[in-house]
């Protein structure tokens, strides 16, 4: 590229370094006053969340989520989320850690799409589950006893 | 808090809870046997199907494979079994401390009921 001045002048907008030249898919007009004119993309909507919780509600998260998962919470909040990717974001706070240590749990700002709503249904089954899971380990110390 | 039980109270067929670290961040779970901390899910109860000694002399000297013998609510997939070297932040659980689990679900379950207006 020739950079010698007079033999070949770079356009204005990158002359006086408000634009770059040729990015962004704009394009150069064909008029005297070479304006950029750039095809401003309009923002991509926000997804709706599948799934929006109410404050109160329990929920709970899925293994591969940051917050503990197995552990029963409460929605504490619910605020707008700033993130891309969901309309909202929530507030836990635990409500029961049966296999966890007392200490209350706090959970800002979680992904909605991490978490599961849980139902009274849900907490019977799990302790059906688990009496199930009681009385056939006491079979099988009594078997070995 | 690192919970480090001595690995000669653990033996095969004993319960235990993984109290460590959360796995890492968009890692694909496996239901296939992996040698991999990251891969273990807290607060759910494996037992220890197999233990073996390494060679090595360090905490990673017994290498235990577990599977999972009871997960409350089974709401996402996470790995069946999982091979973890040492003994690192498991708790083995006793017959008593899965009936306190038990009392804490039927207190909850209680609980719940009252605030929506029924009896449990």
């Amino acid at each position: 590229m020739k950079t010698m001045a007079g033999k070949r002048s770079a356009p204005k907008a990158a002359r006086t370094g408000n634009r770059a030249i040729g990015g962004g898919g704009g394009m150069w007009s064909q008029s005297n006053t070479k304006s950029w004119s750039s095809p401003a993309a309009p923002p991509a909507p926000k997804p709706v969340d599948k799934v929006v919780f109410e404050v109160g509600e329990l929920v709970m998260s899925d293994a591969a989520s940051d917050i503990m998962p197995r552990v029963v919470y409460r929605i504490a909040k619910r605020v707008k989320s700033h993130s891309w990717n969901s309309q909202y974001e929530y507030d836990l706070v635990a409500a029961l850690d049966p296999m966890g240590n007392d200490k209350p749990q706090r959970e800002t700002g979680v992904n909605p799409s991490t978490l599961r709503r849980i139902t009274i249904v849900d907490l019977g089954s799990a302790r059906l589950k688990l009496d199930n899971f009681i009385k056939e380990e006491v079979k099988r110390l009594q078997g070995e006893a | 808090m690192t919970w480090v039980p001595d690995p000669l109270d653990l033996n095969v067929g004993d319960y235990v809870i993984y109290f460590g670290k959360a796995p890492m961040k968009d890692q694909p779970y496996s239901q296939q046997t992996i040698e991999n901390e990251d891969l273990l899910t807290r607060r759910i109860i494996y037992q220890i199907t197999d233990k073996a000694e390494t060679g090595a002399t360090s905490m990673s000297k017994w290498r235990f494979k577990l599977r999972v013998a009871f997960d409350p609510l089974d709401p996402g997939e996470h790995a069946k079994e999982v091979t973890y070297m040492g003994s690192r932040n498991l708790k083995k659980m006793s017959l008593l401390a899965f009936g306190m689990v038990r009392m804490q679900y039927d207190a909850f379950i209680r609980q719940v009921a009252q605030e929506m207006g029924q009896d449990a």
